[in-house]
């Protein structure tokens, strides 16, 4: 039981991990890939952006929590590395986005 | 929403944010030890900053519809900042919650993996911290320069 409860929240960490990971993914494409319109120029729309790029975050949030179970039920320290890695890498992908790729 | 409420808000908004960080600071130092345990100090540290962020959520779409052009026209670099702030603040409570959940579980984890997981909570939230002292102090620069 207890170990099962462990299991669970390396699983929900690790979802939660994947929300800034995926953010700054999404917005470093826009800002690379999709030509942006210039905010003086343009008033806002209706669609607001980050709550979009935050969302689909949260939708892919428990693919990843079912993985990382699933890689917790057979080996938990594995998991717990790969939750230390991951929270490392996506703080330094938000960083740099949110620093360079505004 | 009226002038008055968004002004209220804003300003509860900021102060949230700051005490905030002074909040995470607690578990940022603390926890360097990862055998010490602070429950309380770390749920109420994720409550404020769930509520402020809740908060600069709610009036947002307010800023946007007010502000944000303005801002863009007038002070360009004020305006950037103000997004690269939107970006970090979302790293900031996505930390806090990720220490958080890790730091109230360990005692469920077995011995020989406890360390270890206290070292991600502490990392967690010394990432929280800095996301959120960087949040702060470009949310006080840019409502210093305009706000509602």
């Amino acid at each position: 039981m207890t170990s099962h409860r462990a299991q669970v929240a390396v699983a929900l960490a690790s979802a939660i991990v994947v929300i800034p990971a995926v953010y700054a993914g999404l917005r470093a494409y826009d800002v690379l890939f999709v030509p942006q319109p210039n905010p003086a120029l343009v008033s806002s729309g209706v669609k607001i952006a980050m709550f979009w790029r935050l969302w689909i975050g949260v939708y892919l949030a428990p693919l990843v929590a079912i993985g990382v179970h699933q890689i917790a039920q057979r080996n938990l320290a594995r998991a717990v590395r790969l939750l230390h890695v991951a929270t490392i890498t996506s703080a330094a992908m938000i960083a740099l986005q949110g620093l360079f790729l505004p | 929403m009226s002038v008055l409420l968004l002004r209220v808000l804003e300003r509860v908004h900021g102060h949230l944010g700051w005490l905030a960080v002074v909040a995470l600071l607690h578990p940022a130092i603390v926890l360097r030890n990862p055998k010490r345990s602070a429950r309380l100090s770390v749920a109420l540290t994720t409550l404020v900053v769930v509520g402020a962020a809740t908060l600069g959520a709610n009036i947002y779409p307010e800023y946007r519809q007010r502000l944000k052009q303005r801002i863009f026209i007038e002070a360009p670099s004020y305006g950037w900042m103000f997004e690269r702030k939107e970006h970090l603040a979302v790293a900031a409570v996505c930390f806090t919650l990720i220490g958080c959940i890790l730091h109230l579980f360990s005692p469920v984890f077995p011995a020989e993996i406890r360390e270890r997981t206290a070292r991600v909570a502490h990392v967690a939230f010394v990432i929280a911290f800095a996301s959120a002292l960087f949040v702060a102090c470009v949310g006080v620069a840019v409502a210093s320069y305009k706000s509602f």
